[in-house]
């Protein structure tokens, strides 16, 4: 399924611009996988959140590139003062359009498969040991770490500080400096409980069988999942 | 897809010089994480805005290059492939600008500060900072250089250059401030964790019992002699460069070889000059300079990560 998504992507990513009819019948077939794996619309609000700035710097494109200009409210009442650039708008739908897309599917992935289902895709696909390794760490402590972050705010601000401008940096580099400190030591903890629990230094095999369904019709999308570089490929080569 | 193998290539040569003990795969792995959490904290600016920093050139002082790199890609994968927050088409690019211009060509230019410092933790600090800066001037320099060979939009080359390192000229003070300040916080508790210490400090920092230290005749004039004549050359003595074909392109004329063509892609520094500045002598310089610099640092960068550090 990773390859899948991945091809999809990328496809997206080749596929000319302004093509809009590939990128609808994209957005179509994703939306069923998404449907049939069972992902609601409220993580795929929180998803697009994340790409809100990028499409705001699209919009910002269409209005500022260079290029002849054109007006999209022709001579409607008090607007036809709008004007954009013509190629830059074709530009910024396009990639507005893949990073929609290709945000989309990423999330279709995660969701789909799971954080340990997808350390396995990437173990399968031949991804270097000890960057899946180093992903599995991050995955799993970087919880743990926001949580220090936060702490450290919580403290400070006990402790009646609240840093407002730059001249406050030191005392949260500092207290950072601390916190990496604290951070290589507990990686030195787990690597001695890892090892007394026989951890040798390799990546278990284990972690290739693991059960499919992550979450309600995921081994279903799992299954459809090969339909989204088909349609991509075609749009592509369509355009 | 140049970029994705570029980044490929250069992660894995990253990767072979990464000697799993060193530092055992937990301790990098908590790195990781650490690295993704600081990357979320926003520090603040001033009136209401506040910033995030990459960490790389940190990553790369306190790690080593080669775990430096690991550990930022690793971060930028998590973020691509879990949270969907880079694209994975733009995977090869946001590691080169991100990953490997930061904490290869920061790290290089790390060494090359330091050098120029005085041998002491201030001097680790300042350069670690300075580095830090640069490091995410050149982070902007190289997406835009890279923006006119593969961009889908028309924006003319030298506003991205402009807007994109002006803007990261000023972010990036946040970066080298922050970066040197955890430095120096690290530095005061646990030295022996910063392995871009330089021999002299490490041997200070472990505090070894062999005698007086002796100090290698640092080659500092040679170093920044050699640049200094490298960037005079490449701005000022390319001014006077002949216009005139050199051998080869003037047997091509002559033979005819299809020299009138356009060329397919307008790349931004074709010709050595600069596209879109104006003013020939300008453009020429800024192309030779930007030449420089990217070149040295990231080669340099690649350099260091691949030698070994020789502890006392």
């Amino acid at each position: 399924m990773l390859a899948a998504v991945v091809a999809f992507v990328v496809l997206v990513a080749v596929t000319p611009a302004g093509a809009w009819g590939s990128f609808a019948a994209n957005a179509t077939v994703l939306l069923l996988v998404c449907g049939v794996g069972r992902i609601g619309p409220r993580r795929f609000l929180r998803q697009m959140r994340l790409l809100a700035p990028f499409l705001l710097s699209f919009v910002l494109l269409a209005l500022f590139a260079g290029g002849e200009r054109v007006r999209p409210f022709g001579d409607l009442a008090g607007l036809s003062w709008v004007s954009a650039s013509s190629e830059g708008s074709l530009a910024a739908g396009t990639l507005a359009c893949r990073a929609v897309l290709g945000a989309t599917a990423g999330l279709l992935l995660v969701e789909t498969l799971g954080h340990m289902g997808l350390l396995a895709a990437l173990r399968r696909v031949r991804l270097p040991g000890l960057i899946v390794e180093l992903i599995g760490f991050v995955l799993r402590y970087s919880g743990l770490l926001a949580d220090w972050f936060g702490r450290r705010s919580i403290a400070m601000a006990s402790r009646g500080y609240r840093p407002r401008r730059l001249t406050d940096l030191p005392p949260l580099a500092a207290s950072t400096g601390t916190l990496f400190v604290r951070s290589f030591e507990q990686g030195e903890r787990i690597d001695a409980a890892m090892r007394a629990r026989g951890y040798d230094g390799s990546v278990p095999a284990a972690l290739g069988d693991l059960p499919t369904q992550h979450r309600p019709g995921s081994s279903a999308a799992r299954r459809m999942a090969f339909v989204l570089p088909l349609v991509a490929g075609v749009g592509a080569v369509l355009g | 897809m140049a970029t994705a193998a570029f980044s490929g290539a250069a992660v894995a040569v990253a990767l072979r010089s990464c000697r799993r003990d060193a530092q055992p795969t937990a301790v990098a792995g908590m790195a990781a994480a650490f690295v993704f959490a600081a990357q979320m904290v926003n520090f603040p600016i001033a009136a209401g805005t506040s910033g995030h920093v990459l960490g790389g050139v940190l990553a790369a002082v306190l790690l080593g290059p080669s775990l430096g790199l690991v550990v930022l890609t690793t971060v930028i994968l998590v973020q691509a492939l879990v949270f969907a927050d880079g694209g994975l088409t733009a995977l090869g690019y946001n590691v080169l600008n991100m990953g490997i211009v930061t904490t290869f060509g920061g790290y290089a230019a790390y060494l090359g500060l330091r050098r120029l410092m005085p041998a002491s933790r201030s001097g680790v600090v300042m350069a670690a900072g300075l580095a830090a800066w640069l490091s995410v001037v050149l982070s902007a320099a190289a997406f835009s250089l890279e923006w006119l060979v593969g961009a889908t939009a028309p924006v003319p080359f030298d506003r991205v250059f402009g807007s994109m390192v002006g803007v990261h000229a000023f972010i990036g003070l946040g970066e080298g401030a922050a970066t040197g300040l955890v430095l120096s916080a690290v530095l005061a508790s646990r030295p022996d964790l910063v392995r871009g210490l330089g021999s002299a400090l490490m041997r200070e920092a472990l505090k070894s019992e062999d005698g007086p230290i002796l100090r290698r005749v640092e080659p500092r004039g040679v170093f920044v002699g050699a640049i200094m004549i490298t960037v005079v050359v490449a701005t000022v003595v390319s001014q006077f460069a002949s216009d005139n074909p050199d051998g080869l392109e003037r047997v091509a004329v002559d033979r005819g070889l299809g020299f009138g063509k356009p060329p397919y892609v307008r790349l931004p520094f074709a010709d050595y000059a600069t596209a879109g500045l104006g003013n020939e002598s300008l453009s020429l310089a800024v192309a030779g300079f930007s030449g420089v610099v990217i070149t040295a640092l990231v080669l340099g960068g690649l350099l260091a990560a691949t030698q070994r550090v020789e502890r006392a």
